[in-house]
């Protein structure tokens, strides 16, 4: 039996490559994607495990750090031995190339003895541990032997670096020898000590923050002291509670993925579906003639499952190798998106997890095994009579009938879309819900466009009656790959449709949100404190002739809370001076009067973004509490702005406001000039003065070039829906394939038939062609209202939920479209030209006697 | 005298800040690795340039000389005492705080801009042995001085209104009080995790300078040798908490050590045995033996016999013997150290038998040793005496 299975395949080697393929895909999007994140996100935790080291806690205060002499209170309170502080800050080396980004670690050796024992003075009766020039020396650091060695750094040698633009040099004492843990948690890592920190952060009575080791001690009194000597504004959390974070960070790229990777094991069920069906079309007349020798029905549909499951297994095992394969290439995007937001990684290989793999492979092979289900019933009900007599013509049930099966899964998903809220879950089973309800309207869909076609076409002579009446009469048969086809060609048009508006939101938004021809700000950030812009510099660039009005920032973190849904949490906010042009044209939604647009110049209120008003079910109107270094103040939501720039959301304050709230120092300008003056030149001038203004290097671009810079991202970030494109394409492509080679098949006689009658192979030809035009034809409009219903989920929705904001439009792009239905007619015709070929070569002794 | 004192500080931090710790093994003893220590935390070869460096007999202005010299490299305020509660409980406290200086002061006098910027630190050391409890308490701490986090300050009197003495690690600190010199009468507070105690130290004998009217040289080399001065007896009251019940009003006698230096050690030497001995004759009895790398005694051990009226009378190892007996293995095996002492004079005459309070008094901080509240028993003069004190006892650590 088995033999007998693996002869059929063997003939129809490309049918069951492919098929493999669909399977091995699915898996092997699925192992690199989660490969590769999960070996991202053991980085990322490594990192922040290594930097925290065994502290129990992390204490935090504000967004302007804890002053030191509250650090030394608490110490005068509760001793040295729990508490040890620590600064972070991004260093770019300025003397290397090409350029290094290094995390600065700040720690105090004297205090790190429990807490980071590798940063400590100690036990180190191999080597000794230089603290004396560490604390003494400014600019003193140690580093691993690999960041040394990437740096071409000696013992002894010096290194240039920028700190928020001001230049450092580095005096390197020698390599830190750690554990391998340790060393790739400090694979971007310079040790300093606290002062030289403070120093190149320029925060001099500052520090970041304070971890504390609180073990075998009375900790709830430990915590009560900590809160009386760093004031109202102080947040502890415990140390597990930071980790995680990189899965908010990639989520985005995420949900791509695993979209993609779910979308490919769907095609690779849908091919594995249509081959064993086809394979069991085909071998009919065989199990018909085992049937008639005693084999039970129930043996063959356990060989047809057996072959699915065989045929899932090989293709997962080729799907976890390829997707090793991948996870390599996944890597580098993947650092890339993190980097963008968060660190400085430098990842090389992935990490893979037997566990994970084998979980992959038992679903590729599930997936095989549920899609070959069908068929292996079909197997199953073959009966021996079924072949030795000649079949009659079934009797089509009327395709109206098929409506009733959508309604049902239209309602849930019409409830489930329209109620969604925020829950992401309820998003995907409404998705699938109205996918269900897609498919179900196919062949209803498909009835009445063939019905069409008839009465319309009919007038054109019998040749094209024949072709359309025998599509109609084979409608059963092909409303299974019409239907893979539809929701292929209708996700083309729907993410076309998302990407598009997508973009044309963020083209509009880029031009409201950046009011200015020239974008000013200190290099580093990268999600560290903020360093900001001398004031001298600062006074220096406000002055630079040609600049008329400057839009100034103050970028920080604000630990806030409030809204309808309890949101509490650190947030991006900005401090803002704003301009005439910036209150005038910076996109809001809600509160759009003149005293929302007038909020940031007066100080009365916050302007808060889409995202963060969405999540925490914020209103116009609502009081948020900041807390601040004064303890906590309400702050009113005074508007409500679009914003695609950040997920978590973000707000916006009048400087009169953020001022003596939390700080005045500016981090950012954007710079409006005047008539005719030319930005390119203008940031030449004014790198120029800020370099002679305070040795500060500041980024100066035209806000054109940053706004070319956005949607680079943007499109990088949307890339992989080309990917999508192409995978729905395949399974238009061998649906269609393998509905004709199927039919060939059962419609043996009347092929035969027909070339008894005279019809020429050419014709025969032409009538399968005109066949698969017409179904692509079919698919292709049937999919337009499906794909811009698709559009208005993943617009309106998806992107609502996924990162809450909304779109200014959700527009149908009709070339796309028409570009889709060509697409899917010219996909069909690929796709019919072999079993032409074939029908057409049939003869018609052999058609006629095997039917 | 300095000898022990230096060796004392010298191995204990440096070590502590350099690594190295209590790994210490016969071949590698403390002070040959404070010399290489003491060479990495100079930044030179022999890693006392620009610090001063004591040379002359000292002239030393009391309050003042009880606060800090920050020209030298090292100093230390080592208080040690025994006390008794109500209800006739015996303790015994100890609590030093060392200064170590990273870097000499910059000639310019400039100072950085960032708050913890520091060219100090302070490392201390606090134990508490309840005898009778049979248990024994040490916890050190370890700071930058900057910003307050650790400190050392006064005695000033110069501004008229004077600034009394104070030195703090963290949460444990040293302050004199009003009403006295700037530096006694002084609270003593530590709050460790398993012992606290808030001590006040009272004026007691006056202050007895040791080697030559301060000066104690160390080894033949000029240079090398401390500023060393003792109060080796001033009264000691307050309340210490050891587990139940958990306040003692406790009430004893101290002896508090002052010295200061620069110097390099003798690379010889491989550790010491120093005792601080209070007599119920009212006489008090310091010494300190040198131990040498080749198992000999080393010349430059040093002691002084202190009459009841704080007259003191130098000792040399030509007149005085301590004979170790027996032997304290430490729980990990990794120290050895004398289970008890005999010292031997014949003129002065003394003969006393020095035994720990409790076996284990041994600090297992970063560096590891001895230190801890002894009974004395024996004769002085012919007639029959007891006394309490303290003996250190470091250098015994064995490889790990």
């Amino acid at each position: 039996m088995r033999r007998f299975g693996w002869r059929h395949h063997r003939r129809h080697a490309l049918q069951t490559l492919l098929t493999l393929l669909g399977i091995a895909v699915g898996v092997a999007l699925l192992v690199a994607m989660q490969s590769a994140q999960r070996t991202a996100e053991r980085a990322f935790d490594q990192a922040l495990a290594t930097v925290a080291g065994n502290a129990t806690h992390t204490v935090t205060v504000g967004p302007s750090g804890v002053p030191v002499a509250h650090y030394a209170a608490l110490c005068v309170a509760i001793g040295t031995r729990c508490v040890a502080p620590r600064m972070q800050a991004i260093a770019r080396t300025a003397d290397r190339e090409p350029q290094s980004v290094l995390r600065v670690l700040g720690v105090d050796a004297l205090a790190d003895v429990g807490m980071r024992p590798w940063a400590a003075v100690g036990d180190r009766a191999a080597e000794p541990f230089p603290v004396a020039e560490l604390m003494t020396l400014p600019g003193a650091f140690l580093a691993t032997p690999a960041v040394l060695q990437r740096l071409g750094m000696q013992p002894g040698g010096t290194l240039s670096v920028t700190v928020g633009g001001r230049p450092f040099r580095g005096h390197c004492l020698g390599a830190l020898t750690v554990t391998a843990d340790v060393a790739a948690g400090l694979d971007d890592v310079l040790l300093v000590d606290i002062a030289t920190a403070q120093e190149w952060s320029g925060r001099l009575d500052r520090i970041d923050r304070l971890d504390l080791r609180l073990v075998g001690i009375d900790v709830p009194r430990a915590l009560a002291a900590v809160r009386e000597h760093l004031g109202p504004a102080v947040r502890i959390e415990h140390v597990g509670a930071q980790q995680g974070g990189l899965a908010q960070l990639a989520r985005g790229f995420r949900i791509n993925l695993t979209a993609l990777s779910l979308l490919s094991l769907l095609v690779g069920a849908f091919l594995v579906h249509e081959t064993m069906r086809l394979s069991v079309v085909a071998r009919r007349p065989q199990f018909g003639i085992l049937r008639a020798l005693g084999v039970q029905g129930r043996a063959l549909g356990r060989a047809v499952a057996l072959e699915a499951a065989a045929i899932g297994l090989l293709g997962s095992v080729v799907g976890a190798g390829l997707g090793m394969l991948a996870a390599q290439l996944l890597l580098a995007p993947l650092v890339q998106t993190l980097n963008d937001r968060y660190a400085t990684f430098s990842l090389d290989h992935v990490d893979f997890d037997p566990w994970l793999l084998l979980v992959a492979m038992a679903i590729g092979t599930l997936v095989a095994m549920l899609a070959g289900l069908g068929p292996a019933m079909a197997a199953a009900r073959v009966t021996a009579r079924d072949v030795l007599v000649p079949r009659r013509a079934s009797v089509q049930r009327p395709a109206w009938r098929g409506l009733l099966l959508v309604v049902p899964p239209a309602a849930v998903a019409a409830l489930l879309l329209t109620t969604v809220g925020d829950r992401l879950l309820q998003v995907y089973v409404g998705v699938c819900a109205l996918t269900v309800a897609a498919v179900a309207a196919v062949p209803p869909a498909m009835a009445a466009f063939l019905w069409l076609c008839a009465r319309g076409l009919g007038p054109l002579g019998p040749f094209v009656r024949y072709v359309v009446r025998s599509t109609v009469a084979a409608r059963d048969h092909l409303a299974l790959p019409v239907a893979a086809m539809v929701l292929a060609v209708a996700t083309t048009i729907g993410l076309a449709t998302m990407v598009g508006s997508f973009r044309d939101s963020v083209v509009g938004w880029l031009g409201q949100v950046l009011p200015g021809e020239v974008f000013v700000a200190v290099p580093g950030g990268v999600d560290e404190r903020t360093l900001p812009i001398l004031p001298k510099v600062a006074a220096a660039l406000c002055q630079t002739p040609g600049v008329v009005a400057v839009t100034s920032y103050r970028r920080t973190v604000l630990p806030l809370r409030g809204g309808a849904r309890g949101g509490a949490g650190e947030i991006d906010a900005f401090g803002v001076t704003p301009t005439a042009a910036f209150t005038r044209s910076f996109p809001l939604l809600h509160g759009d009067d003149e005293r929302g647009r007038q909020a940031l110049t007066t100080g009365d209120g916050a302007w808060v973004s889409e995202p963060l008003a969405f999540r925490w079910g914020l209103g116009v109107g609502d009081v948020l509490t900041a807390v601040t270094a004064r303890g906590p103040v309400p702050l009113t939501v005074a508007a409500i702005y679009r914003d695609y720039s950040n997920e978590r959301g973000e707000v916006r304050v009048g400087m009169r406001w953020f001022a003596p709230h939390v700080g005045s120092e500016i981090t950012a300008f954007c710079m409006e000039l005047a008539p005719g003056v030319d930005p390119l030149a203008c940031s030449q001038l004014l790198r120029e003065r800020a370099a002679a203004a305070g040795d500060q290097a500041v980024l100066v671009q035209p806000t054109s070039h940053l706004r070319a810079a956005a949607m680079a991202i943007f499109e990088r970030t949307f890339a992989i829906t080309g990917v999508m494109r192409l995978l729905c394409l395949l399974v238009a492509f061998f649906g269609i394939y393998a509905a004709f080679a199927s039919l060939q098949l059962e419609r043996g006689a009347e092929i035969g038939l027909l070339r008894c009658l005279g019809a020429t192979p050419r014709q025969i030809g032409v009538v399968v062609l005109g066949q698969t035009a017409l179904l692509g034809l079919c698919a292709g409009l049937l999919a337009v209202p499906m794909g811009a219903l698709f559009g208005q989920v993943l617009g309106h929705v998806i992107n609502r939920v996924s990162f809450g904001w909304t779109l200014v439009t959700v527009a149908v792009p009709w070339r796309a479209v028409g570009e889709a239905v060509v697409l899917a007619v010219v996909a069909a015709l690929l796709a019919g030209l072999q079993p032409a070929w074939r029908f057409a070569r049939m003869r018609p002794a052999d058609a006629l006697r095997e039917a | 005298m300095n000898g022990r004192q230096t060796t004392r500080w010298a191995t204990i931090v440096t070590l502590a800040l350099l690594g190295g710790a209590c790994g210490d093994t016969a071949a590698t003893p403390g002070p040959t690795r404070s010399l290489g220590v003491a060479d990495v935390l100079g930044g030179t070869a022999d890693g006392a340039a620009g610090f001063l460096r004591a040379t002359t007999v000292p002239t030393l202005h009391f309050p003042r000389d009880h606060g800090a010299h920050p020209g030298f490299r090292t100093e230390w305020w080592y208080i040690t005492g025994n006390l008794t509660s109500e209800a006739g409980r015996r303790f015994g406290v100890q609590l030093v705080f060392f200064r170590q200086a990273l870097a000499p002061p910059l000639a310019d006098g400039s100072t950085r801009a960032a708050s913890l910027a520091a060219r100090e630190v302070i490392l201390a050391h606090a134990a508490v042995t309840d005898v009778d409890g049979k248990r024994f308490f040490a916890e050190e701490q370890l700071a930058r001085a900057a910003a307050g986090v650790a400190l050392v300050r006064g005695p000033e009197e110069s501004s008229g209104a004077a600034e009394p003495f104070v030195v703090a690690c963290g949460n444990w600190s040293a302050r004199a009080e009003a009403g006295g010199d700037g530096f006694l009468p002084m609270k003593l507070k530590v709050a460790a995790a398993e012992f606290a105690f808030t001590l006040q130290l009272g004026a007691g004998k006056p202050p007895v300078l040791q080697g030559d009217r301060g000066l104690s040289q160390k080894s033949g080399e000029a240079g090398n040798a401390s500023i060393y001065y003792s109060l080796t007896r001033v009264p000691i009251g307050g309340t210490i908490a050891v587990g139940d019940p958990p306040m003692h009003q406790v009430q004893g006698e101290a002896w508090i050590d002052r010295e200061w230096s620069t110097a390099v050690l003798d690379g010889a030497q491989i550790g010491w045995d120093w005792f601080s001995l209070q007599l119920d004759n009212g006489e008090d009895l310091m010494w300190y033996r040198l131990r040498r790398r080749d198992g000999g005694h080393d010349p430059w051990s040093r002691g002084c016999l202190v009459a009841r009226d704080g007259t003191a009378r130098p000792l040399l190892p030509t007149q005085v013997e301590a004979i170790p007996d027996g032997q304290w293995v430490a729980a990990d095996g990794r120290a050895r150290y004398p289970a008890r002492w005999r010292l031997r004079a014949s003129e002065p005459a003394f003969d006393l038998l020095v035994e720990p309070l409790l076996a284990d008094q041994e600090l297992r901080v970063l560096v590891r040793y001895w230190e801890g509240a002894v009974a004395v028993r024996g004769t002085r003069g012919g007639a029959a005496v007891t006394g309490r004190g303290y003996v250190e006892m470091t250098g015994y650590a064995t490889a790990r």
